[in-house]
């Protein structure tokens, strides 16, 4: 009964990740592939600067955009957990709150060009309240603004399983903890925050993988001047120089799998898978 | 939950300012969610002079009516020789492949999730194996299909190298639904069916199928819109069937018209509706498994 | 009909039952008693084919099942959950057997209407098993059991989710139903007073072992291991030690309670045997909230690894007290029976226990040696065990 699904991951999975490994090693130009071996797809990543350029870059990005949706993702799951006490209101804000999960980021991505484009809304407004002289590309097109657009992109992940944790809660650990004299920061601080522990990090493994396979919200927002891990291995693969792109590509699955696994590790999931 | 009962007090209690300050994040998230659906919502009723931006001229329909007969604009007078985006290929082709895909994953992944609840030996294995697709990056896959299958010659397209990016992508969250879901199953249900004269196959249609029907529509509807908007599993390899959000990249990095945001209006209705359905079946059922609680 | 040769059951590194013997007879009500995780509930799986014996074979009707799936046992099982189909209604649910049987819709919608009459829920086939009480669903889970007309049905702590009141009212509805259908009920059960108002028959299990097999006035009379004189007769047990005969051929017995004399019973020449070797045996006492009287002193001869000598005594629910036994020595427990020894037997309060009240005749006088021997004959000559249980029974039903 599980050969199907193996069987596509299989086929969809292991033999192209196969397949990236083995071409990583060929010579190839946007002609053609060749499959004379070499290892001279990996030196060049490895010893030009700006692979490594890249790579730091990405991860800086990701530890400023994980920090960011935790807080943000983090306070928003408390506030429909704890905060709201009417279930309609609950109800209500966490379907509203869930809408991101269905709605194509290409499309919420797009939705922010008329606000924060140069001819958007915030610039148009900005420049005729007299703050701005002139519109201003900040709002879009700018690394800060591909970060934020990534951090309200993706905090939803955060937010939903974080908020199943507080809820999955028991309750009367909260009134036990207060009980015995601790504030509502200190209750949230020892022992909600402890015990949603592993859906916050259920979170930063989707946002993570988000953020690391994501190449068009850089394109789209960024004004792709600071390229992330996946985009430098899409211009390649635009290029048709497959085994240039394959080596990066290993070299990005292989950096997204141990982050993910790391945090697997770290947030104790065995139990509940 | 239990109405005409005595709610117990909420187990923490904020002041005033505390519930305020608490707000904000929320009110900026939301705001970040919807205030650009509710401009570009605005913005697609722009006139045929008006741009992508304020203000709206003219305000109509016709760049809804574009989405079906391309005419109606490519012939407009105002609108006469500019660049002009047909999305109706590329919306036919993202149904077709949604639909299928989820009918698949729903498939392989209820079998797989029904599999796994016998804890056969290298059953931790096979999980992580299926959960390998949620992790991966999409853009790898994407690359690798599309090496592997031009140096087999298999020409790209929707139902070739397409639906297999896309099953090893929505299927995991599928059988993660599954899972979690066939957690709160209660097995005895089954046994009892066994004890009554029921075959395990005849248990599996008649008793476990119909209990599972909210995680059976739900994954459903969680891998066609997975599938409908997938970017990064699409690139490179729908060779001539163009999907959807491919479309919708390159009209968003050539020229951005009203009728994107037409489109994106009615994408994200469709969903409100199809999630707000969903929810209130997921939530009757649940209430009736509540009530059987008390 | 139902045999279990030698079976064992292996759980990883726990043996769940560990070579069980036993057959039921057609027609029976089978109790299968034991704490938790003493194999009951893995027993009658077996039989329901939902487990396999690691070694030794399970016969239904004299056939080896060990191939024999599930679906084509016939022993519908009922469970504690209930387990009824969430996705049907109460008619359905009953019709599920009939329907897996390939009985046609009209047939058998009629077919479970009538054993929704039987069970006391005529007009509820439409309604939905949430909307019914945990009485009524259970009602309907044995409607569900009983509908292909089985020869076994399994019932696994099927009234254990139910409250004291409901769980008494099923029992005798349970009983009817048995009786009425002739059928074999095999009853899993972790309540002793449950097995013994329904049972015919008694199977006491402990950590996977069978204790004993009886009916219930056999098991809950003559234990023959000092567990199921404790989990049965949920007596508080002591250390007893014979002090030889007196002139008047009574075993003279030492108990922390104080010593007192008891009369040889014909059937249990163990008396004399423990007697004669002096060794420790055991003695039931009274547990709260029963009342008890004491047959004499009966001694289990089958006891392997204990030179047990078990008291026995007839419990009956709190409450329940017929007033003319009770001036023949009826005694009401007190916490005191449990503190141990009694220095001043007849000191007027602080002694006051179970021993000492039936020893001195229910009054302050102590009698003498006749008395006793003369009270224990009489007690001896109490109705014997199943006319008593019988009667009790009646008693029950009519309660």
């Amino acid at each position: 009964m599980v050969a199907p699904a193996l069987l596509s991951i299989a086929i969809g999975l292991a033999v192209p990740l196969g397949a990236i490994v083995l071409f990583s090693f060929w010579t190839g130009t946007s002609v053609g592939m060749h499959s004379d071996l070499t290892a001279s797809n990996y030196t060049n990543i490895l010893t030009g600067g700006t692979f490594w350029d890249t790579v730091g870059w990405t991860l800086q990005v990701l530890v400023i955009v994980l920090t960011c949706s935790t807080i943000i993702g983090v306070l928003v799951a408390y506030f429909a957990a704890r905060v709201v006490t009417i279930e309609w209101v609950r109800t209500a804000l966490v379907f509203l709150l869930f809408v991101p999960f269905v709605v194509s980021y290409v499309i919420r991505m797009i939705t922010w060009i008329p606000l924060f484009g140069r001819a958007g809304l915030l610039n148009t407004a900005l420049t005729e309240a007299g703050v701005l002289d002139e519109p201003s590309d900040l709002f879009l097109y700018t690394s800060p603004s591909m970060m934020t657009a990534l951090v309200f992109l993706y905090v939803a992940f955060i937010i939903g399983p974080t908020f199943f944790k507080l809820r999955q809660l028991d309750e009367d650990l909260l009134r036990a903890a207060q009980n015995l004299g601790a504030s509502p920061f200190r209750t949230f601080w020892s022992v909600e925050l402890p015990l949603a522990r592993p859906g916050i990090v259920v979170g930063w493994i989707f946002v993570s993988v988000m953020i690391l396979s994501d190449f068009a919200t850089e394109r789209i927002i960024g004004g792709g001047l600071s390229p992330l891990l996946a985009g430098t291995v899409w211009r390649r693969a635009e290029l048709l120089l497959w085994p240039q792109a394959s080596a990066q590509a290993v070299a990005l699955v292989l950096i997204t799998l141990t982050i993910a696994a790391g945090l697997l590790r770290f947030a104790q999931l065995e139990r509940d898978l | 939950m239990r109405s005409g009962t005595v709610r117990p007090t909420p187990p923490v209690h904020f002041s005033v300012w505390a519930r305020i300050s608490l707000a904000i994040p929320v009110v900026v998230v939301l705001g970040f969610i919807y205030v650009p659906i509710l401009l570009i919502t605005l913005l697609s009723f722009q006139g045929p002079q008006g741009g992508a931006t304020f203000p709206i001229r003219d305000p109509g329909t016709l760049w809804y009516r574009s989405l079906s007969d391309l005419s109606v604009i490519t012939e407009h007078p105002d609108y006469l020789g500019q660049a002009v985006f047909d999305f109706r290929a590329s919306i036919v082709n993202s149904l077709k492949l949604a639909v299928t895909t989820a009918v698949v994953s729903t498939t392989i992944a209820m079998a797989a999730a029904q599999a796994m609840r016998s804890r056969f030996r290298g059953a931790r294995l096979a999980t992580y194996a299926i959960l390998l697709g949620i992790v991966t990056p999409g853009l790898a896959v994407s690359l690798g299909i599309v090496t592997v299958s031009s140096e087999l010659g298999i020409t790209a397209g929707l139902f070739t190298t397409g639906i297999v990016a896309h099953i090893v992508w929505t299927m995991p969250f599928s059988f993660l639904l599954f899972m979690v879901l066939f957690n709160r199953f209660d097995r005895r249900v089954e046994e009892a069916a066994y004890t009554l004269g029921a075959s395990r196959l005849e248990t599996f249609f008649t008793v476990t199928v119909p209990i599972m029907k909210p995680a059976v529509i739900g994954s459903f509807l969680f891998a066609f819109m997975l599938s409908f908007d997938e970017y990064a599993h699409s690139i490179f390899i729908m060779g001539a069937d163009r999907t959807l959000p491919l479309m919708l990249v390159s009209a968003a990095q050539l020229r951005i018209t009203p009728s994107i945001f037409a489109l994106g209006v009615l994408i994200i209705t469709v969903s409100l509706i199809l999630l707000l359905a969903y929810v209130v079946n997921v939530r009757r059922t649940f209430r009736r498994q509540e009530l059987r609680g008390a | 009909m139902v045999e279990f040769d030698e079976v064992s059951r292996r759980f990883s590194d726990t043996l769940a039952l560990d070579s069980v013997s036993f057959t039921v007879r057609q027609g029976e009500f089978f109790s299968i008693i034991g704490p938790s995780g003493s194999g009951k509930t893995t027993t009658v799986r077996m039989i329901a084919g939902l487990e396999a014996p690691t070694v030794g074979t399970v016969k239904l009707f004299g056939k080896d099942v060990s191939a024999v799936p599930p679906h084509r046992r016939g022993t519908p099982m009922v469970f504690q959950s209930y387990a009824l189909f969430p996705h049907l209604n109460i008619r359905d649910n009953v019709a599920y057997g009939l329907r897996m049987r390939g009985v046609a819709k009209p047939e058998r919608r009629n077919r479970a209407d009538d054993l929704l009459g039987l069970v006391g829920l005529e007009g509820l086939g439409d309604r939905r098993s949430e909307q019914l009480s945990g009485g009524q669903q259970q009602r309907v889970a044995l409607a569900r059991a009983i509908a292909t007309e089985p020869r076994v049905v399994l019932l696994d702590e099927a009234l254990g989710a139910l409250d004291a009141a409901l769980r008494i009212e099923m029992q005798v509805e349970l009983k009817r139903l048995q009786k009425e259908l002739a059928c074999t009920f095999i009853h899993v059960t972790h309540d002793q007073s449950e097995a013994i108002a329904m049972a015919d028959r008694i199977l006491v299990l402990q950590g996977g072992r069978l204790e004993q097999v009886g009916t219930p006035a056999e098991v809950f009379a003559r234990p023959k291991t000092r567990f199921v004189a404790a989990f049965v007769g949920q007596n508080n047990l002591m250390d007893a030690t014979s002090m030889g005969i007196t002139g008047d051929g009574l075993h003279k017995i030492h108990t922390p309670l104080g010593e007192f004399l008891a009369k040889e019973s014909d059937g249990h020449p163990i008396v004399r045997e423990v007697a004669a070797r002096g060794k420790p045996a055991v003695y039931g006492t009274i547990k709260e909230g029963y009342n008890m009287w004491f047959h004499g002193i009966v001694l289990s001869a089958e006891s392997p690894n204990y030179d047990a000598a078990v008291a026995y005594a007839n419990f009956w629910h709190e409450g329940f007290a017929p007033a003319e036994v009770a001036n023949q020595g009826y005694m009401t427990p007190t916490p005191s029976v449990a503190q141990p020894a009694l220095e001043g037997a007849d000191s007027p309060d602080a002694g006051v226990n179970a021993w000492d009240y039936w020893y001195n005749g229910g009054g302050r006088d102590r009698g003498s040696v006749d008395d006793i021997a003369s009270k224990a004959a009489w007690w001896w000559q109490f109705p014997d065990e199943s006319e008593y249980l019988e009667s009790r029974w009646q008693d029950f039903v009519a309660a």
